[in-house]
Protein backbone atom coordinates (compact mmCIF):
# COMPACT_ATOMS: atom_id res chain seq x y z
CA UNK A 1 0.00 0.00 0.00
CA UNK A 2 1.82 3.06 -1.21
CA UNK A 3 1.24 6.23 -3.14
CA UNK A 4 2.90 5.82 -6.52
CA UNK A 5 3.73 9.05 -8.36
CA UNK A 6 2.73 9.60 -11.96
CA UNK A 7 5.87 9.78 -14.10
CA UNK A 8 5.26 13.36 -15.18
CA UNK A 9 4.11 16.79 -14.14
CA UNK A 10 1.19 17.84 -16.32
CA UNK A 11 1.12 21.42 -17.56
CA UNK A 12 -2.25 22.57 -18.91
CA UNK A 13 -2.29 25.79 -20.92
CA UNK A 14 -5.49 27.76 -21.40
CA UNK A 15 -6.06 29.63 -24.67
CA UNK A 16 -8.63 32.29 -25.48
CA UNK A 17 -9.41 33.30 -29.07
CA UNK A 18 -10.93 36.54 -30.26
CA UNK A 19 -14.47 35.15 -30.21
CA UNK A 20 -14.13 34.30 -26.53
CA UNK A 21 -13.83 30.55 -27.12
CA UNK A 22 -11.46 28.73 -24.82
CA UNK A 23 -9.21 25.76 -25.52
CA UNK A 24 -6.52 23.91 -23.65
CA UNK A 25 -3.43 21.95 -24.47
CA UNK A 26 -1.16 19.87 -22.31
CA UNK A 27 2.54 19.23 -22.07
CA UNK A 28 4.38 16.90 -19.72
CA UNK A 29 7.60 17.30 -17.78
CA UNK A 30 9.39 14.38 -16.21
CA UNK A 31 9.42 13.91 -12.45
CA UNK A 32 12.68 14.28 -10.60
CA UNK A 33 13.32 17.94 -11.34
CA UNK A 34 13.29 20.77 -8.84
CA UNK A 35 9.92 22.48 -8.90
CA UNK A 36 11.64 25.74 -9.89
CA UNK A 37 12.95 24.01 -13.02
CA UNK A 38 9.49 22.68 -13.83
CA UNK A 39 8.00 26.16 -13.47
CA UNK A 40 10.77 27.64 -15.61
CA UNK A 41 10.14 25.14 -18.41
CA UNK A 42 6.38 25.65 -18.23
CA UNK A 43 6.83 29.41 -18.42
CA UNK A 44 9.22 29.12 -21.36
CA UNK A 45 6.77 26.93 -23.26
CA UNK A 46 3.98 29.42 -22.55
CA UNK A 47 6.03 32.10 -24.25
CA UNK A 48 6.77 29.81 -27.20
CA UNK A 49 3.11 28.83 -27.58
CA UNK A 50 2.11 32.47 -27.45
CA UNK A 51 4.52 33.19 -30.26
CA UNK A 52 3.09 30.56 -32.64
CA UNK A 53 -0.60 30.98 -31.81
CA UNK A 54 -3.00 33.77 -32.62
CA UNK A 55 -4.85 33.08 -29.39
CA UNK A 56 -4.13 34.59 -26.01
CA UNK A 57 -2.67 32.36 -23.30
CA UNK A 58 -4.47 33.25 -20.09
CA UNK A 59 -2.52 30.97 -17.79
CA UNK A 60 -1.29 27.50 -17.12
CA UNK A 61 -1.73 24.93 -14.38
CA UNK A 62 1.02 22.64 -13.15
CA UNK A 63 -0.26 19.47 -11.54
CA UNK A 64 1.11 16.26 -10.19
CA UNK A 65 -0.62 13.17 -8.81
CA UNK A 66 -0.03 10.00 -6.87
CA UNK A 67 -2.15 6.85 -7.03
CA UNK A 68 -2.61 4.32 -4.25
CA UNK A 69 -1.27 1.08 -5.71
CA UNK A 70 -3.09 -1.27 -3.32
CA UNK A 71 -5.96 0.46 -1.53
CA UNK A 72 -6.73 -1.17 1.80
CA UNK A 73 -10.46 -1.10 1.14
CA UNK A 74 -13.10 1.08 2.75
CA UNK A 75 -14.39 0.21 6.18
CA UNK A 76 -17.86 -1.31 6.50
CA UNK A 77 -20.48 1.41 6.86
CA UNK A 78 -18.15 4.18 5.77
CA UNK A 79 -19.93 7.13 4.10
CA UNK A 80 -18.11 10.14 2.72
CA UNK A 81 -21.06 12.43 3.48
CA UNK A 82 -20.21 12.05 7.15
CA UNK A 83 -17.45 14.58 7.62
CA UNK A 84 -15.07 15.40 10.37
CA UNK A 85 -15.04 19.16 10.01
CA UNK A 86 -11.94 20.91 11.25
CA UNK A 87 -11.61 24.69 11.30
CA UNK A 88 -8.13 26.18 11.47
CA UNK A 89 -6.97 29.73 12.02
CA UNK A 90 -4.48 31.57 9.87
CA UNK A 91 -3.83 34.94 11.45
CA UNK A 92 -7.42 34.91 12.77
CA UNK A 93 -8.92 34.04 9.38
CA UNK A 94 -10.67 30.69 9.26
CA UNK A 95 -9.99 27.88 6.82
CA UNK A 96 -11.67 24.49 6.72
CA UNK A 97 -10.34 20.98 6.16
CA UNK A 98 -12.93 18.20 6.09
CA UNK A 99 -12.22 14.55 6.77
CA UNK A 100 -14.53 12.40 4.61
CA UNK A 101 -16.09 9.48 6.48
CA UNK A 102 -14.48 10.33 9.79
CA UNK A 103 -14.07 7.16 11.87
CA UNK A 104 -16.83 6.80 14.49
CA UNK A 105 -14.18 6.19 17.16
CA UNK A 106 -13.03 9.79 16.69
CA UNK A 107 -16.42 11.28 17.52
CA UNK A 108 -17.36 12.09 21.10
CA UNK A 109 -20.91 11.74 22.39
CA UNK A 110 -21.52 15.50 22.05
CA UNK A 111 -20.59 15.48 18.36
CA UNK A 112 -17.15 17.00 18.74
CA UNK A 113 -14.07 15.24 17.42
CA UNK A 114 -11.75 13.84 20.04
CA UNK A 115 -8.93 16.38 19.88
CA UNK A 116 -6.77 14.28 22.17
CA UNK A 117 -6.78 11.08 20.15
CA UNK A 118 -3.45 9.94 18.76
CA UNK A 119 -4.79 10.27 15.23
CA UNK A 120 -6.07 13.80 15.71
CA UNK A 121 -2.91 14.94 17.45
CA UNK A 122 -0.99 13.60 14.44
CA UNK A 123 -3.05 15.72 12.06
CA UNK A 124 -2.64 18.75 14.28
CA UNK A 125 1.12 18.25 14.42
CA UNK A 126 1.38 17.96 10.63
CA UNK A 127 -0.58 21.16 10.05
CA UNK A 128 0.80 23.31 12.85
CA UNK A 129 4.22 22.20 14.04
CA UNK A 130 5.94 19.52 11.94
CA UNK A 131 5.92 21.51 8.70
CA UNK A 132 5.81 25.11 9.88
CA UNK A 133 4.90 27.41 7.01
CA UNK A 134 3.98 24.67 4.53
CA UNK A 135 0.24 24.51 5.22
CA UNK A 136 -1.60 27.77 4.64
CA UNK A 137 -5.04 29.17 3.95
CA UNK A 138 -5.99 30.19 0.42
CA UNK A 139 -4.30 33.57 0.89
CA UNK A 140 -0.98 31.94 1.68
CA UNK A 141 -0.98 32.73 5.41
CA UNK A 142 0.35 29.89 7.57
CA UNK A 143 -2.05 27.95 9.78
CA UNK A 144 -1.40 28.76 13.41
CA UNK A 145 -4.20 27.32 15.54
CA UNK A 146 -7.15 24.96 15.67
CA UNK A 147 -10.52 26.69 16.09
CA UNK A 148 -13.05 23.84 15.97
CA UNK A 149 -13.43 20.13 15.22
CA UNK A 150 -16.79 18.42 15.01
CA UNK A 151 -18.86 15.92 13.10
CA UNK A 152 -20.90 17.32 10.24
CA UNK A 153 -22.98 16.02 7.35
CA UNK A 154 -23.31 17.23 3.81
CA UNK A 155 -26.42 16.88 1.68
CA UNK A 156 -26.21 13.96 -0.70
CA UNK A 157 -25.85 15.24 -4.24
CA UNK A 158 -26.56 13.12 -7.32
CA UNK A 159 -22.87 12.41 -7.71
CA UNK A 160 -22.67 11.23 -4.14
CA UNK A 161 -25.56 8.82 -4.28
CA UNK A 162 -24.51 5.25 -3.55
CA UNK A 163 -23.66 3.17 -6.57
CA UNK A 164 -26.26 0.66 -5.39
CA UNK A 165 -29.32 2.82 -4.83
CA UNK A 166 -32.14 0.31 -4.41
CA UNK A 167 -32.62 -2.43 -1.89
CA UNK B 1 -4.62 30.75 -7.09
CA UNK B 2 -1.33 31.73 -5.56
CA UNK B 3 -0.94 28.56 -3.50
CA UNK B 4 -0.71 24.88 -4.30
CA UNK B 5 -4.03 23.09 -3.93
CA UNK B 6 -3.71 19.61 -2.47
CA UNK B 7 -6.59 17.18 -2.86
CA UNK B 8 -6.85 13.77 -1.19
CA UNK B 9 -9.48 11.51 -2.74
CA UNK B 10 -11.52 9.02 -0.72
CA UNK B 11 -13.90 6.22 -1.60
CA UNK B 12 -16.37 4.81 0.90
CA UNK B 13 -17.99 1.39 1.20
CA UNK B 14 -20.73 2.34 -1.27
CA UNK B 15 -18.20 3.33 -3.92
CA UNK B 16 -18.95 7.04 -3.51
CA UNK B 17 -15.98 9.34 -3.94
CA UNK B 18 -15.15 12.60 -2.27
CA UNK B 19 -12.06 14.65 -1.61
CA UNK B 20 -10.69 16.96 0.95
CA UNK B 21 -8.31 19.77 0.23
CA UNK B 22 -5.59 21.82 1.82
CA UNK B 23 -3.46 24.74 0.69
CA UNK B 24 0.30 24.44 0.54
CA UNK B 25 3.01 27.01 0.00
CA UNK B 26 5.11 24.53 -1.99
CA UNK B 27 4.64 20.96 -3.24
CA UNK B 28 6.67 19.51 -0.36
CA UNK B 29 6.38 15.72 -0.69
CA UNK B 30 7.17 15.06 2.97
CA UNK B 31 4.38 17.39 4.10
CA UNK B 32 1.95 15.91 1.57
CA UNK B 33 2.60 12.33 2.61
CA UNK B 34 2.41 13.20 6.32
CA UNK B 35 -0.94 14.91 5.75
CA UNK B 36 -2.24 11.90 3.84
CA UNK B 37 -1.12 9.49 6.57
CA UNK B 38 -2.79 11.63 9.24
CA UNK B 39 -6.04 11.57 7.27
CA UNK B 40 -5.71 7.82 6.78
CA UNK B 41 -5.75 7.43 10.55
CA UNK B 42 -8.85 9.57 11.00
CA UNK B 43 -11.09 8.20 8.23
CA UNK B 44 -12.56 4.77 7.67
CA UNK B 45 -12.87 5.34 3.93
CA UNK B 46 -10.02 4.34 1.63
CA UNK B 47 -7.70 6.84 0.02
CA UNK B 48 -7.48 6.25 -3.73
CA UNK B 49 -5.26 9.02 -5.02
CA UNK B 50 -3.74 12.39 -4.29
CA UNK B 51 -3.14 15.36 -6.56
CA UNK B 52 -1.70 18.80 -6.27
CA UNK B 53 -1.92 21.70 -8.67
CA UNK B 54 -1.26 25.37 -8.99
CA UNK B 55 -2.44 27.82 -11.63
CA UNK B 56 -0.13 30.50 -12.90
CA UNK B 57 -1.73 33.48 -14.60
CA UNK B 58 0.00 34.46 -17.81
CA UNK B 59 -0.39 37.53 -19.93
CA UNK B 60 0.28 37.09 -23.61
CA UNK B 61 -0.90 39.05 -26.62
CA UNK B 62 -4.50 40.07 -27.25
CA UNK B 63 -6.16 37.37 -29.37
CA UNK B 64 -6.25 38.31 -33.02
CA UNK B 65 -7.83 36.45 -35.91
CA UNK B 66 -9.42 33.06 -36.08
CA UNK B 67 -7.99 31.69 -39.26
CA UNK B 68 -5.06 29.47 -38.42
CA UNK B 69 -6.99 26.37 -37.42
CA UNK B 70 -5.41 23.86 -35.12
CA UNK B 71 -1.96 22.35 -35.38
CA UNK B 72 -1.19 18.95 -33.98
CA UNK B 73 2.45 18.31 -33.28
CA UNK B 74 3.36 14.66 -33.09
CA UNK B 75 6.82 13.89 -31.84
CA UNK B 76 8.70 10.72 -31.13
CA UNK B 77 9.24 9.87 -27.48
CA UNK B 78 12.18 7.68 -26.49
CA UNK B 79 13.59 6.05 -23.42
CA UNK B 80 15.57 8.50 -21.22
CA UNK B 81 18.70 6.50 -21.91
CA UNK B 82 18.14 6.70 -25.65
CA UNK B 83 17.16 3.77 -27.79
CA UNK B 84 14.11 3.07 -29.86
CA UNK B 85 10.96 5.06 -30.20
CA UNK B 86 8.56 4.00 -27.45
CA UNK B 87 5.73 6.48 -27.47
CA UNK B 88 4.25 9.46 -29.26
CA UNK B 89 3.79 12.92 -27.85
CA UNK B 90 0.95 14.62 -29.67
CA UNK B 91 0.27 18.21 -28.76
CA UNK B 92 -2.72 20.32 -29.71
CA UNK B 93 -1.99 23.98 -30.44
CA UNK B 94 -5.05 26.16 -31.06
CA UNK B 95 -4.84 28.96 -33.59
CA UNK B 96 -1.48 27.85 -34.98
CA UNK B 97 -1.21 26.09 -38.32
CA UNK B 98 1.69 23.83 -39.14
CA UNK B 99 3.81 26.60 -40.58
CA UNK B 100 3.75 28.50 -37.32
CA UNK B 101 3.82 25.42 -35.12
CA UNK B 102 7.14 24.34 -36.65
CA UNK B 103 8.68 27.32 -34.89
CA UNK B 104 7.56 26.15 -31.47
CA UNK B 105 10.67 24.19 -30.60
CA UNK B 106 14.10 25.72 -30.78
CA UNK B 107 15.61 28.70 -29.07
CA UNK B 108 14.74 29.40 -26.25
CA UNK B 109 12.67 26.28 -25.56
CA UNK B 110 13.83 22.78 -26.46
CA UNK B 111 11.55 19.79 -26.95
CA UNK B 112 14.01 17.68 -24.98
CA UNK B 113 12.83 19.28 -21.74
CA UNK B 114 9.44 17.60 -22.10
CA UNK B 115 8.07 14.09 -21.96
CA UNK B 116 5.20 12.00 -23.24
CA UNK B 117 2.39 11.25 -20.83
CA UNK B 118 3.95 7.91 -19.99
CA UNK B 119 7.20 9.66 -19.05
CA UNK B 120 9.36 8.98 -22.09
CA UNK B 121 11.62 11.77 -23.28
CA UNK B 122 10.42 13.75 -26.25
CA UNK B 123 13.01 13.67 -28.96
CA UNK B 124 13.83 16.78 -30.89
CA UNK B 125 11.93 16.76 -34.15
CA UNK B 126 14.18 15.99 -37.09
CA UNK B 127 13.57 17.05 -40.69
CA UNK B 128 11.25 14.55 -42.40
CA UNK B 129 11.01 12.53 -39.20
CA UNK B 130 8.47 13.35 -36.56
CA UNK B 131 7.98 16.85 -37.82
CA UNK B 132 4.97 18.80 -36.68
CA UNK B 133 1.90 17.92 -38.68
CA UNK B 134 -1.30 19.83 -39.07
CA UNK B 135 -4.90 18.76 -39.36
CA UNK B 136 -5.24 21.33 -42.10
CA UNK B 137 -2.93 20.56 -44.93
CA UNK B 138 0.26 18.78 -44.04
CA UNK B 139 -0.87 15.41 -42.90
CA UNK B 140 1.60 12.60 -43.59
CA UNK B 141 0.90 10.08 -46.30
CA UNK B 142 -0.69 6.71 -45.72
CA UNK B 143 2.57 5.14 -44.62
CA UNK B 144 2.29 7.20 -41.44
CA UNK B 145 -0.82 5.60 -40.04
CA UNK B 146 0.94 5.84 -36.70
CA UNK B 147 0.19 9.56 -36.55
CA UNK B 148 -3.50 9.11 -37.14
CA UNK B 149 -3.64 6.56 -34.34
CA UNK B 150 -1.86 8.93 -31.99
CA UNK B 151 -4.20 11.77 -32.84
CA UNK B 152 -7.33 9.67 -32.51
CA UNK B 153 -6.16 8.27 -29.19
CA UNK B 154 -5.28 11.57 -27.62
CA UNK B 155 -7.68 14.04 -29.13
CA UNK B 156 -10.78 12.02 -29.78
CA UNK B 157 -12.92 14.05 -27.38
CA UNK B 158 -11.75 17.31 -28.89
CA UNK B 159 -12.35 16.07 -32.39
CA UNK B 160 -15.86 15.12 -31.43
CA UNK B 161 -16.45 18.64 -30.24
CA UNK B 162 -15.25 20.03 -33.50
CA UNK B 163 -16.55 17.76 -36.21
CA UNK B 164 -15.93 20.40 -38.83
CA UNK B 165 -12.19 20.33 -38.21
CA UNK B 166 -12.23 16.55 -38.27
CA UNK B 167 -14.11 16.57 -41.54
CA UNK B 168 -11.49 18.90 -42.98
CA UNK B 169 -8.90 16.37 -41.96
CA UNK B 170 -10.70 13.68 -43.92
CA UNK B 171 -10.26 15.67 -47.15
CA UNK B 172 -6.50 15.71 -46.72
CA UNK B 173 -6.05 12.00 -46.12
CA UNK B 174 -5.50 9.05 -48.38
CA UNK B 175 -8.72 7.17 -49.14
CA UNK B 176 -8.42 4.41 -46.56
CA UNK B 177 -7.81 6.73 -43.65
CA UNK B 178 -10.29 9.31 -44.86
CA UNK B 179 -12.95 6.64 -44.83
CA UNK B 180 -12.17 5.86 -41.22
CA UNK B 181 -12.43 9.51 -40.30
CA UNK B 182 -15.77 9.88 -42.08
CA UNK B 183 -17.09 6.85 -40.23
CA UNK B 184 -16.05 8.47 -36.96
CA UNK B 185 -17.96 11.59 -37.92
CA UNK B 186 -20.98 9.49 -38.75
CA UNK B 187 -20.67 7.94 -35.29
CA UNK B 188 -20.68 11.43 -33.88
CA UNK B 189 -23.95 12.40 -35.49
CA UNK B 190 -25.71 9.07 -35.13
CA UNK B 191 -24.40 8.24 -31.70
CA UNK B 192 -23.56 4.77 -33.00
CA UNK B 193 -20.37 2.94 -32.02
CA UNK B 194 -19.41 2.31 -35.64
CA UNK B 195 -16.13 0.66 -34.75
CA UNK B 196 -17.96 -2.06 -32.83
CA UNK B 197 -20.35 -2.59 -35.71
CA UNK B 198 -17.53 -2.94 -38.18
CA UNK B 199 -15.76 -5.42 -35.95
CA UNK B 200 -18.90 -7.58 -35.75
CA UNK B 201 -19.44 -7.39 -39.49
CA UNK B 202 -15.86 -8.49 -39.97
CA UNK B 203 -16.50 -11.42 -37.66
CA UNK B 204 -19.62 -12.41 -39.59
CA UNK B 205 -17.80 -12.24 -42.90
CA UNK B 206 -14.94 -14.28 -41.52
CA UNK B 207 -17.31 -16.95 -40.17
CA UNK B 208 -19.06 -17.16 -43.52
CA UNK B 209 -15.77 -17.37 -45.42
CA UNK B 210 -14.49 -20.11 -43.14
CA UNK B 211 -17.68 -22.06 -43.62
CA UNK B 212 -17.67 -22.63 -39.88
CA UNK B 213 -20.63 -20.43 -39.00
CA UNK B 214 -23.83 -21.78 -37.57
CA UNK B 215 -27.17 -20.03 -37.62
CA UNK B 216 -27.15 -19.26 -33.90
CA UNK B 217 -23.82 -17.48 -34.06
CA UNK B 218 -24.84 -15.38 -37.04
CA UNK B 219 -28.19 -14.55 -35.48
CA UNK B 220 -26.53 -13.53 -32.21
CA UNK B 221 -24.10 -11.21 -33.99
CA UNK B 222 -26.86 -9.70 -36.12
CA UNK B 223 -28.97 -9.05 -33.03
CA UNK B 224 -26.03 -7.25 -31.48
CA UNK B 225 -25.72 -5.12 -34.59
CA UNK B 226 -29.41 -4.23 -34.51
CA UNK B 227 -29.11 -3.29 -30.86
CA UNK B 228 -26.05 -1.14 -31.50
CA UNK B 229 -27.84 0.65 -34.31
CA UNK B 230 -30.52 1.66 -31.85
CA UNK B 231 -33.45 -0.32 -33.19
CA UNK B 232 -36.34 -0.76 -30.71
Amino acid sequence: MALVPDPVYTVTYTFLDETGSKATTQAYIRQGLLIQDVIARATALAAALGAVSNAQITGYTISRSWTEDAPAGAGAGSRVERKGRTIWLADNYKTRIDIPSVAPAQILSDGALNRNSVQFLALRAVLLTDFVGDFTDSRGVSLDALAAAYESYVRTTPKRQPTRKLA
Amino acid sequence: MSQWRLRVWFQDASGTRSYTGAWLRSPNEAAIFAFVEALRGLSDAQITHVDISRRYPYTSQVPSGRDRGVAVLVHRAVDPSGGPELDAFPMWVPEADAGYARDLWGYPIDARGFASRAGYNVDNPLPEDGEPVSLDNEYPDDSDDYYLIAIRRNFWHKLLRDARAYNTLSFTLPDAQARRVRLDIRDLFLGVPMQEILQRLDTIIQLLQDGSANVDEIEYLLMQLIEALGAP
